[in-house]
């Protein structure tokens, strides 16, 4: 089984491209850091805005540092952000999602009302309203993701419940004694694990966009860390002098964000062949 | 069908509330004194005490929340702390211009969207149909605020077709709303390109194609017709994500919406005026999703509760 899905995601071109892009981008952030030449906060005033060059490759920013390497280590903030966040999002919104679907009821009504809630407050605007509470910064902009991507998987995870819910083997195992908590870890979880897997594979994505549409706004990271969302913001004033200082870091979003997306696409084909668009 | 009308427009009266009640507890789930995080640590003993009681923050909670409601169905939002304006009538001013963009966004993409996903349809593996999808899956993933400072790099700079701040005729909006509406466009075109491949192999269609209908007529009113119906929910939540996410474009482009007013407020901890903002945009929101669910329930009658 684990083999022809394997088998399945190899097969779509498309979505190993995908893998690639991803798989490089973290070769990057984990490897990167070592190689560069240069300290991504380091301030070289005199040599502010160059073009790129053999010894700047990517030129440097509006204080001279250099943007190949804040590139660089602007992929780890990203992964790290991203991942976190949609980690952390994705497991309280699974058990919200399960607990939701399987007991149904009262509970189910609850925990819907208050993803509704959730998502009356449309895309960037809940992330801005949990960061104008809690404060700018790594950890909140996490935080703030975080509770962003609860909803959304709850409800899915709600939904591949209730259609496994009456299966006969979820009857047979109550049948036979099953405690909720058993039944809930070793036969609802594992069943609708595919579907966790592609969203928060798709969700990542999200994050990303997010975490960096924060940092641009100044509500994100904060100076002197390296963000691509918070570079491209800097960069924008000098948008006709040195380009390649707003296109290196829109690029590398736009690159991951890709990546990420037909990385998710390729996992729906190949966990779940029947839910195939075309 | 009424009968759905009447019980949807019911059950978004809860969730309006209970987004009210959210919006109203902001400012007690910031960590520490809310009044200090308004005024600042150095803020004279006096001047806090002045601010508690005119906010009404010294009152138990339930009879600050009842003020707060009764305020705003009053239209009174409060005041800015910064500005010193009724918040009410800095929303006022700059409200308009975000739902321009927000309604240009949704007009371009859908527009854009839907003429791509039908050609994809129409085209389903061919060399048209693979371009228009890596067109839409570039278009998803480019952040708006990228491609926002790419076409003011064209279309400004380079080409000088276009202005690139401000908002002081109809040329001024054709940047911004282009950057804003572009990331949907993907997500329409993928939309409209399943549910048109999915009417496209109904019997009806079989149908009309073997009376002899001309294929525009298949194309736009038989099958076009049937698709449209997940796409209209799409646009109604895009239009909300559009509508927040114009904070981003108003910033690049210098255009004074509510969008800016909002990142302003939170940077500078003009709590009423944040709470303002986004118990705006999400009102918005809520009650365009009603209007559209309303909607496709007349274009539709298969739609019931």
């Amino acid at each position: 089984m684990r083999q022809s899905v394997l088998k399945r995601f190899m097969k779509r071109k498309i979505a190993v491209l995908g893998a690639v892009i991803i798989v490089l981008f973290v070769f990057m952030a984990l490897v990167g850091p070592y190689l560069c030449a240069y300290d991504p906060l380091d301030i070289d005033v005199l040599n502010k805005y160059q073009s790129s060059s053999r010894e700047h490759l990517l030129g440097t920013d509006n204080l001279g540092r250099d943007t190949l390497t804040r590139l660089v280590y602007g992929a780890r903030i990203t992964f790290i952000i991203s991942v976190t966040s949609v980690f952390i999002g994705s497991l309280i919104g699974m058990i919200f999602g399960v607990i939701a679907g399987y007991f149904g009821g009262k509970t189910d009504a609850v925990i819907m009302r208050a993803t509704d809630v959730l998502l009356a407050f449309p895309g960037l605007l809940l992330a801005i309203a949990i960061v104008a509470i809690l404060g700018t910064g790594i950890i909140n902009t996490i935080i703030a993701i975080a509770i962003f991507s609860i909803p959304y998987l709850a409800r899915i995870v709600r939904g591949s419940v209730l259609t496994i819910r009456n299966s006969e083997y979820i009857h047979a195992a109550k049948v036979i004694g099953a405690s909720h908590l058993r039944t809930i870890i070793f036969h609802i979880v594992p069943n609708s694990l595919s579907q966790v897997i592609v969203n928060t594979t798709l969700n990542l994505g999200t994050a990303i966009l997010t975490s960096s549409a924060l940092s641009f706004l100044g509500l994100g990271v904060q100076p002197p860390d390296p963000e691509w969302g918070a570079m491209l913001s800097k960069a924008r004033e000098v948008m006709r002098s040195t380009p390649i200082a707003a296109l290196a870091p829109g690029i590398a979003i736009t690159l991951v964000v890709m990546g990420f997306s037909l990385m998710g696409d390729g996992l729906r084909d190949a966990l779940d062949p029947r839910s195939r668009n075309d | 069908m009424l009968k759905f009308i009447i019980t949807r427009i019911i059950s978004v009266i809860p969730i309006l509330f209970l987004v009210s009640i959210l919006v109203f507890l902001m400012v007690h789930f910031i960590p520490g004194d809310p009044v200090i995080n308004m005024l600042g640590m150095e803020a004279q003993p006096e001047a806090i005490e002045a601010t508690r009681e005119r906010l009404g923050l010294n009152k138990p909670l339930h009879i600050q929340y009842t003020s707060f409601l009764i305020n705003i169905l009053k239209g009174d939002l409060g005041t800015s702390i910064r500005t010193k304006k009724p918040v009410i009538q800095e929303i006022k001013d700059k409200y308009r211009y975000s739902l321009i963009l927000a309604i240009g966004g949704t007009l371009v993409a859908s527009v854009l969207g839907v003429l791509m996903g039908i050609v994809s349809a129409i085209k389903q593996n061919k060399f048209w149909d693979n371009f228009l999808m890596v067109i839409s899956l570039l278009s998803v993933s480019t952040p708006s605020f990228f491609l926002a400072l790419i076409l003011i790099l064209i279309f400004s700079l380079f080409l000088g077709w276009f202005p690139s701040i401000g908002v002081y005729s109809w040329r001024h909006y054709v940047l911004p709303i282009f950057a804003l509406g572009t990331q949907s466009i993907g997500l329409i075109a993928r939309m409209t390109r399943s549910a048109m491949l999915d009417t496209l192999n109904q019997d009806y269609i079989t149908t009309a194609k073997a009376k002899g209908a001309p294929w525009f007529q298949v194309v736009f009113s038989h099958a076009l017709r049937n698709a449209m119906i997940p796409v209209l929910t799409i646009l109604g939540l895009r239009f909300g994500g559009l509508l927040a996410g114009s904070a981003l474009i108003e910033m690049v482009f210098a255009i004074p919406g509510i969008g800016r007013l909002m990142i302003d407020a939170v940077l500078t901890r003009d709590y009423p005026v944040i709470q303002a903002t986004v118990l705006f945009i999400s009102v918005t929101f809520v009650m365009i999703n009603l209007i559209v669910d309303i909607l496709y329930s007349i274009v539709d009658p298969r739609v019931k509760c």
